[in-house]
C-alpha cells in the first residue's frame, strides 16, 4: 500500500492523475486556520453543500501560533465538531476507498494523513415488496441496492450482539463492497474461515451481483445444484443467520446469497411458518410432486407413447393417437419444440418492455395455443402436458434453471432411449442432488435421514415443537470419508 | 454416520442391485423364502471374513490385480444379465451395446466425482425401493388370491433350491473384508436379510396374483399385473428403480476397481467393463455364471491361502448378545 505524501500538491497531482478527467471528482484548495488544505469528494456520492456549510464556519478562524498540518488534523479529530471518521486516511488505497464510499476527504499540507468526513448522500431505490418471492403473510420488505441499507434491514431484525458483519471489497476494476453477515455464536467456525479465505482469493474483474460469487464458493466438479440459495427478503436472510448460516450481501445487488442451502429448503417459504403446520406440510408435499411433475411428466409421456403404448389406458391412447395422426413431427421432436417455444415465450415476457406484454400474451395464446393445433403442427395432448409441466415449474421458482435443463434432457433421453434412458436420467438427477453444500450433505435432512424431516424438512411441526428443539447448522454433521 | 457404516451400506445396495435381474428360478414363494434363509446363513458366514492384522495386502500385485479383475468381471456379468432381461422385456427398444454405454456412462460419471455422492445416493435408493415396492403391491392388490399360493413339493425342487450354485462371494464383500474393519458393520447383517426379503416378497406377490401361471422371470410376471387407473402396466417403474440400483452397483464396482488401479482413470475401467460385456454376450448365460463363480471363488481362495483374510468366529456376535 502506497502511503500519502506530506506534500499537498503531490497528493492532489496523484489524485488527478488517478481519476483522469472525470467530471464528478471535485477538488478545491482552501485554507483552514492558516494551513493549506484541499477538499476532495465525488459529486453525487458526497454532499457538496453540507461539506461547504461545515467548512465555511472554520475557514474564517485566525491562524494559530505554530499550527501545521499534523496539529490541525489532531485538532479537528479530537476537539472539533466535524463528523470525522474514527481513523485518518494513511494510504492512497484507503483514500480512494473513502472517496468512493461518498466521504469528503481533506488533504493537509505537511501531513501524510488525511481527514475523512461522513457526508455521504446516496440516492437509492425505496424499500419495496419483493419481486421474485411472493408471500401472503409476514414481512413485505425486500432488499434494495445499497449495501448499508441492506445490512441495516437485517440488523433491525436481529437486535443482539451476536450478529456480526464483515465488510470487504472485490473486483479489480469495480472494487465492489460486500458484507459477510453471520451469527458469531452459531456459525460453524470452519465454514466461516473457509468462506472468508475463498472470498479473499477471488479474482474477478467486476462484481455486480452476489451470484457472481457462486462458482468460486462451489468447489469440485460440475454440479447442477450449487448448494447455495438466494433471497431478496431481509426476513429470510435473518432467519438463515439465526440458523447459523452465512449471508453474503453485495453492494448494488438486492439479492443476498445464503450458504449453505439444502435441497429441501427450495420447497420452503416464509408463508409456511405463518400457516398451520398441517397445511404447510401438505403444501410442501405438493411442491415436491410439482417438482417431479415439472421434470418428468413430458418425458414419461413421450416414453409411454413411443415405447409403451400398451401401458396407457385405451381411451387415453385413442385420444393421443388421434392427435398424433394429424401432426407431422415425431412425438419426441414435437414435445421438444413445444418446450422450447414455451421457454421463448417466457424469455420474451421477461425481457421485453412492459408495454408490449399484452402482445406477447396474445401471440402466445392465439397463435401457438390455438392456430398451431388447428393447423395440425402440434397436438393438443402434447401442449397440455407441456403446459402442466410449465405451471408445475413455477411452484419452485428457485429451481427454475435446473428444472428447465433437466426437463429437456429427460425428454431427449426417454424419447430416444426408452425406459433405460429415463433411468439414466434419474440416476444423473440423483447424483446431482446427492452433492454437497459447503461440506454439508445437500440432501439433508432427507439423506442422511434426520428427524428434522418431519420436524421442519419435508413436513413441518407446529411452532410449539419447533421452539422446543431449536435447529442450527451446527446440528448437521459434516461429511466423512470411508 | 461413520465411514465404515457407509461402506457397508454401499455393499448392501450393491448386493441388491443385481438381485432383480438374477431371479430366474420358478420356485413357489415358500421355497424361495426357504432358499433365501439358507443362502442368508451361508452369506452371513462369507461376511465374517476379516483382514488379518499386520498383513499388507495392497503390496501384493497378484491380489490387487485379481480383485480388480473380479470387480470388472462382475460388473460385465451384471450388465449382461440386465441386457438379457431388458431385451426380453422390451424387444427392439435399445441395442445392447448402447444400453451398456448409457448405463456405464452414467455410473462412470459418478466415480469421476466424489465418494460422498455415492454414499448419499446409496441412502437415497432405500426410500426409492420402498416406494416402488409399495406401488407394485398397490397396483396388483386387487388380483391377490391366497388360493393361488402353491405348496412346494418333491425333492427335485429342494435339491435345486439348496444347491450352492447361487452362493457367490461377491467381490465387494471381499473388499470390505480387506479394507474395512469390523467396527460399524452392523448394516452388513441386513445384506442377506434384505436380499431374501425382497426376493421372497416379489415372488409371493406374483404368485398371489398369478399362481402357477406366472412367467419364468418375476419381472415378466409383474408386467402382467397392474390395476391402477392411469397406467395398465407399472412394471416400468419397478424396472427403472432396479436400473438405478444396478447403476449404483456399477458405480461402486468402478470406484473400487479405480482404487486398486490408481494409474488408470475411471473411463478405462468403464471401457473394460463394456468390452467384457460385449465379449460375454456371445456366450451362453449359464456358462458365463459358471465362469463368474469360478473367478470369484478363485479370488477368495487365493486371498485366504495367502493368509490375508481369516474367518472371524461367526457365532461370536450371538454369543456375546446372549451373555
Amino acid at each position: 500500500m502506497e502511503p500519502l505524501s506530506k506534500s499537498l500538491q503531490e497528493n492532489l497531482d496523484w489524485l488527478t492523475a488517478s481519476f483522469g478527467n472525470t467530471a464528478d471528482c471535485y477538488t478545491k484548495k482552501i485554507r483552514i486556520a492558516g494551513v493549506e488544505c484541499a477538499v476532495c469528494l465525488l459529486d453525487g456520492l458526497g454532499n457538496l453543500e453540507k461539506t461547504w456549510e461545515m467548512l465555511l464556519k472554520r475557514i474564517g478562524i485566525q491562524p494559530l501560533l505554530g499550527m501545521n498540518g499534523e496539529k490541525l488534523l489532531a485538532y479537528i479529530m479530537e476537539k472539533s465538531d466535524y463528523p470525522t471518521e474514527k481513523t485518518p486516511i494513511r494510504d492512497r488505497e484507503d483514500l480512494i476507498f473513502r472517496l468512493t464510499a461518498g466521504m469528503t476527504v481533506i488533504l493537509l499540507e505537511g501531513c501524510d494523513k488525511a481527514l475523512a468526513l461522513g457526508t455521504q448522500v446516496m440516492p437509492y431505490r425505496a424499500i419495496a415488496a419483493p419481486s421474485t418471492e411472493g408471500n401472503v403473510r409476514g414481512s413485505q420488505e425486500a432488499f434494495t441496492e445499497l449495501l448499508r441499507v441492506n445490512v441495516s434491514l437485517i440488523r433491525r431484525l436481529i437486535r443482539t450482539t451476536d450478529l456480526c458483519v464483515e465488510y470487504a471489497q472485490l473486483g479489480q476494476r469495480s472494487r465492489t463492497e460486500y458484507a459477510l453477515c453471520y451469527n458469531q455464536k452459531l456459525v460453524p467456525k470452519a465454514l466461516l474461515n473457509q468462506t472468508r479465505e475463498t472470498l479473499q482469493k477471488v479474482r474477478i474483474p467486476f462484481l455486480l451481483d452476489s451470484a457472481y460469487l457462486v462458482p468460486f464458493l462451489r468447489k469440485g466438479p460440475f454440479h447442477l445444484f450449487s448448494g447455495m440459495g438466494n433471497t431478496e427478503r431481509p426476513a429470510v436472510a435473518a432467519a438463515k443467520i439465526c440458523e447459523g448460516k452465512i449471508v453474503i450481501l453485495v453492494n448494488g445487488s438486492p439479492f443476498a446469497l445464503v450458504l449453505p442451502t439444502f435441497f429441501a429448503e427450495h420447497f420452503e417459504s416464509l408463508d409456511d411458518y405463518s400457516t398451520t403446520a398441517l397445511f404447510a406440510s401438505v403444501i410442501r408435499l405438493v411442491k415436491y410432486i410439482a417438482f417431479f411433475l415439472a421434470i418428468l411428466l413430458p418425458a414419461v409421456y413421450v416414453m409411454a407413447v413411443r415405447f409403451l403404448p400398451e401401458a396407457l389406458p385405451y381411451q387415453l391412447l385413442t385420444i393421443i393417437a388421434k392427435g398424433e395422426a394429424d401432426t407431422p413431427f415425431p412425438i419426441t421432436l414435437e414435445m421438444l419444440l413445444v418446450l422450447v417455444v414455451l421457454e421463448i415465450i417466457r424469455e420474451a415476457g421477461l425481457r421485453m418492455p412492459k408495454q408490449l406484454g399484452h402482445s406477447v400474451t396474445l401471440v402466445a395464446a392465439v397463435i401457438i395455443g390455438d392456430t398451431a393445433v388447428k393447423a395440425g403442427i402440434m397436438s393438443v395432448p402434447v401442449i397440455t402436458v407441456a403446459a402442466i409441466a410449465a405451471i408445475a415449474m413455477y411452484v419452485i421458482p428457485s429451481l427454475y434453471e435446473q428444472i428447465t435443463l433437466l426437463r429437456l434432457g429427460f425428454v431427449l433421453l426417454a424419447g430416444y432411449l426408452g425406459v433405460a434412458g429415463l433411468a439414466a436420467g434419474l440416476f444423473f438427477l440423483a447424483v446431482m442432488i446427492c452433492g454437497d453444500a459447503q461440506g454439508y450433505p445437500y440432501t439433508f435432512p432427507i439423506v442422511p435421514w434426520n428427524r428434522s424431516v418431519v420436524r421442519d424438512g419435508v413436513l413441518r411441526r407446529s411452532w410449539r415443537v419447533l421452539a422446543r428443539n431449536d435447529y442450527t447448522l451446527g446440528d448437521v454433521e459434516q461429511e466423512d470419508t470411508p | 454416520m461413520k465411514g465404515k457404516n457407509s461402506f457397508s451400506l454401499l455393499c448392501l445396495v450393491s448386493g441388491l442391485g443385481s438381485l432383480y435381474f438374477r431371479m430366474p428360478r420358478q420356485l413357489p414363494a415358500q421355497a424361495a423364502l426357504l432358499v433365501g434363509v439358507w443362502q442368508s446363513i451361508l452369506l452371513y458366514f462369507v461376511l465374517r471374513l476379516v483382514r488379518k492384522a499386520g498383513k499388507d495386502w495392497k503390496s501384493s500385485a497378484l491380489v490387487r490385480g485379481l480383485l480388480a479383475f473380479s470387480f470388472l468381471f462382475t460388473a460385465s456379468v451384471d450388465l449382461l444379465d440386465l441386457n438379457r432381461f431388458y431385451q426380453s422385456a422390451y424387444p427392439n427398444q435399445l441395442h445392447g451395446w448402447l444400453l451398456g454405454i448409457l448405463l456405464l456412462g452414467a455410473a462412470g460419471m459418478m466415480t469421476g466425482g466424489e465418494l460422498r455422492t455415492l454414499k448419499h445416493l446409496t441412502r437415497l435408493m432405500f426410500p426409492l425401493l420402498g416406494i416402488s415396492l409399495a406401488l407394485l403391491t398397490l397396483s396388483c392388490a386387487g388380483l391377490f388370491h391366497t388360493s393361488n399360493l402353491t405348496a412346494w413339493e418333491g425333492t427335485e425342487i429342494l435339491r435345486e433350491a439348496f444347491s450352492l450354485r447361487d452362493l457367490i462371494p461377491w467381490p465387494e464383500y471381499l473388499a470390505l473384508a480387506l479394507w474395512g474393519s469390523r467396527e460399524g458393520t452392523a448394516p452388513l447383517f441386513w445384506v442377506p436379510a434384505a436380499r431374501t426379503g425382497i426376493s421372497a416378497f416379489i415372488l409371493t406377490l406374483a404368485e398371489l396374483a398369478l399362481g402357477d401361471r406366472g412367467a419364468r422371470w418375476p419381472a415378466h410376471s409383474l408386467s402382467l399385473l397392474g390395476q391402477l387407473s392411469v397406467f395398465n402396466r407399472l412394471e416400468w417403474i419397478q424396472i427403472t428403480v432396479w436400473l438405478l440400483l444396478l447403476m449404483t452397483r456399477l458405480a461402486f464396482l468402478i470406484y473400487l476397481a479405480g482404487r486398486l488401479t490408481e494409474n488408470f482413470p475411471w473411463w478405462i475401467n468403464t471401457a473394460a467393463i463394456w468390452t467384457g460385456f460385449l465379449c460375454l454376450s456371445m456366450l451362453d448365460a449359464t456358462r458365463v455364471w459358471a465362469v463368474q463363480r469360478a473367478v470369484l471363488w478363485g479370488t477368495a481362495g487365493i486371498i485366504l491361502i495367502r493368509g490375508l483374510c481369516r474367518w472371524e468366529d461367526p457365532l461370536k456376535h450371538w454369543r456375546s448378545a446372549l451373555r
